[in-house]
């Protein structure tokens, strides 16, 4: 279950980056290796398997990248701070932690490197630290099936040593990432015991690396025909975009995520529906040193195009309450949550009286929440405990870039002892309930 | 290149900003337990960040521990997450754990070294967020994380679709019945076996 978890809410797309870039002026740059034994692997191993990886990389032949190893050294534990690149396997405090293979940890020199456009963090130094309680193998006795359970040292080094360049992880986290081609990338943000698919960079690989340290583009928002650069916001959303490079683009083609494409190289598009949009473009560069190059830049979630809240599919309303114990009842909130950003707002109140006429101020009620009580409760689903028995009108606020919904719902409140689990239904007191759209508009709106 | 651009113009305010990224290993669900010297929920009562004598930068959360579900826990822990902002400098760590005040949570927490310091088992693989089904009203857990570059709100985390929502009372089962049986022996991605012996039940034949 945990693993199908894992799974189900694992990232989504291709390539990305940390922020961070080494300033051509510094390249090549050196590195070193502590001279700690891991003796899961074979004398040598420790050297041949991360030069290996550091070689990987430059399988992306249009990225200008270099370095020199310097070897091995007596070196203490992580140090950010010695401009130095060293490969540590000793972790004596478990920092790196059960179930994580290797830390990448970098530090920039607080200048900034302009990168097609963009504005990127100058690296100063960064540092690599396998964790040694695990068991390591190269990736030549893993193919040489001689693995059981080792993880492929090669791998693991070449991914962190992508990291140690700048290069993110090849899926994001909280999205769904179940494309073979993504999963495959060196970047992907775990990998099981004996495989070795991490050893050599893939074509999404290339691509990151590529837009670091090659000829590439990037691309922002401008103006749109209001004046403005909002990614975020209300639909219709519209949002226009710009390609960026030092040499300029011969040709690009658009995915906007909602199924709308374009091949104008400054398109504007209206997103209409909501929801959480990548957008990805091929762009095509002529190159002088590399020749014809084309490759994908993708950018997730970068626009979010809210509606005004509504209830998830199959619920009956925006909320509804069901008796927990004596008199305290089980707010159950139904509302649609599937776009983190669009709902940032809740707010609940409770009036004395039996309808939607007695939502006043005179009428609001000092009640006890699961929170710290008073007379408005900002939980995403609280208990709320009615101060005597009576008919109470229970309201909803929420709201986000898209707007705002206030609800609300007639209670009976009946003091009475837990049913079963203690989480039971109150059919009597719920049994005169109306459910009915409010518009609030006076209600205040106000965050935790 | 994931929000990127407010990262960046805080990455050019910072005097050193750091920057960690991780591989993680695949773990079962029975692994995750394994792997967890305890396994508790709880509630998030506070949040803060510091930064070590390293310069590295950990986000904290002080969690009341309601129920254990492996090993008898602490009544209060603090709970580290790599990475987080401090005093205008920003260290994004991708996978890391992120926390609020008020979330209800269950958590896998691995002991750093050999102190009072706790982490999760595979960072944001070990921490799941409670919450109500509103299907049916019954309490449900929920994975997610997000980049430091986005305030992360608890409240508002996207519920999982209908036929993926995972119940608490799943989880807390199979987590208490795999620590009832204990460890196989087999080992596990970044924990010793000295220390695997230490924190569980071990199954027959295992030495």
């Amino acid at each position: 279950m945990l693993a199908a978890l894992l799974l189900a809410s694992a990232p989504a797309l291709a390539w990305d980056h940390t922020g961070f870039v080494w300033n051509p002026e510094d390249l090549p740059r050196s590195w070193w290796m502590d001279d700690y034994v891991e003796d899961s692997l074979p004398e040598g191993a420790q050297e041949t398997e991360v030069i290996a990886g550091w070689e990987a990389w430059h399988a992306a032949e249009c990225a200008e990248i270099s370095e020199v190893y310097e070897g091995l050294g007596d070196f203490d534990s992580w140090d950010t701070s010695d401009g130095r690149t060293i490969i540590y396997w000793d972790d004596p405090s478990n920092e790196v932690g059960a179930g994580t293979l290797a830390v990448t940890r970098s530090v920039g020199s607080g200048r900034v490197v302009d990168v097609n456009g963009q504005n990127y963090s100058e690296l100063a130094d960064t540092d690599i630290t396998f964790n040694d309680n695990i068991d390591w193998a190269t990736k030549d006795q893993i193919e040489q099936n001689n693995c059981n359970n080792e993880t492929d040292v090669r791998g693991v080094a070449t991914h962190e040593i992508g990291h140690s360049w700048g290069m993110g992880h090849s899926c994001e986290q909280g999205v769904a990432c179940n494309d073979d081609d993504l999963q495959d990338a060196t970047m992907y943000w775990s990998v099981g015991s004996c495989d070795t698919h991490q050893s050599d960079i893939n074509q999404d690989d290339i691509e990151g690396i590529t837009v670091l340290y090659g000829p590439a583009a990037t691309f922002a928002a401008v103006p749109n025909s209001q004046g403005s650069t909002a990614r975020y916001g209300g639909a219709p959303l519209e949002v226009c975009f710009e390609i960026t490079a030092e040499i300029p683009a011969s040709g690009a083609d658009w995915n906007f995520g909602d199924g709308a494409t374009s091949t104008d190289l400054a398109p504007c598009h209206t997103y209409t529906e909501k929801g959480q949009y990548t957008v990805a473009v091929d762009i095509l560069l002529e190159d002088p040193a590399c020749g014809s190059v084309t490759f994908r830049y993708d950018e997730l979630g970068y626009v979010v195009a809210c509606e005004p809240p509504s209830f998830e599919p199959g619920a009956e309303g925006f909320f509804e309450v069901q008796h927990f114990d004596g008199l305290t009842y089980q707010t159950v909130n139904h509302t649609d949550l599937s776009v983190y950003g669009c709902v940032d707002m809740v707010a609940w109140q409770v009036y004395k009286g039996g309808s939607e006429a007695d939502v006043t101020e005179a009428n609001l009620v000092d009640f006890n929440g699961d929170v710290d009580g008073g007379t408005e409760l900002n939980a995403w689903s609280p208990k709320i405990t009615f101060p005597t028995e009576g008919s109470y009108v229970v309201v909803m606020n929420v709201g986000g870039p898209g707007g705002t919904a206030a609800n609300f719902l007639v209670v009976d409140a009946v003091e009475k002892r837990a049913e079963g689990s203690g989480c039971a239904t109150a059919p009597g007191a719920l049994g005169a309930v109306g459910g009915f759209a409010l518009a609030l508009a006076a209600l205040v709106r106000r965050r935790r | 290149m994931r929000f990127f651009a407010p990262f960046v113009v805080l990455l050019g305010m910072a005097l050193s900003a750091p920057s960690e990224a991780t591989t993680l290993a695949r773990l079962t669900p029975d692994q995750m337990t394994d792997a967890a010297d305890y396994v508790v929920r709880g509630t998030v009562t506070a949040v803060w960040t510091e930064q070590d004598e390293r310069g590295n930068i950990w986000s904290k959360a002080r969690v009341d521990v309601v129920e254990s579900y492996k090993n008898d826990a602490p009544e209060q822990i603090v709970v580290e997450s790599p990475g987080g902002e401090y005093r205008g400098i920003l260290a994004e760590v991708a996978l890391a754990a992120r926390y609020d005040v008020d979330e209800d949570v269950v958590l896998f927490l691995s002991r750093m070294g050999a102190g009072d310091r706790f982490g999760t088992v595979a960072m944001y693989g070990g921490k799941y967020t409670v919450r109500t089904n509103p299907a049916d009203g019954s309490e449900m857990v929920v994975h997610f994380s997000l980049p430091y570059t986005r305030e992360y709100d608890h409240r508002f985390i996207p519920n999982p679709p209908a036929g993926q929502r995972v119940s608490l009372d799943s989880v807390v089962s199979q987590v208490r019945a795999r620590a009832a049986l204990g460890w196989d022996g087999q080992p596990i991605p970044g924990i010793s076996a000295d220390h695997l012996r230490t924190i569980n039940r071990l199954q027959p034949g295992v030495k």
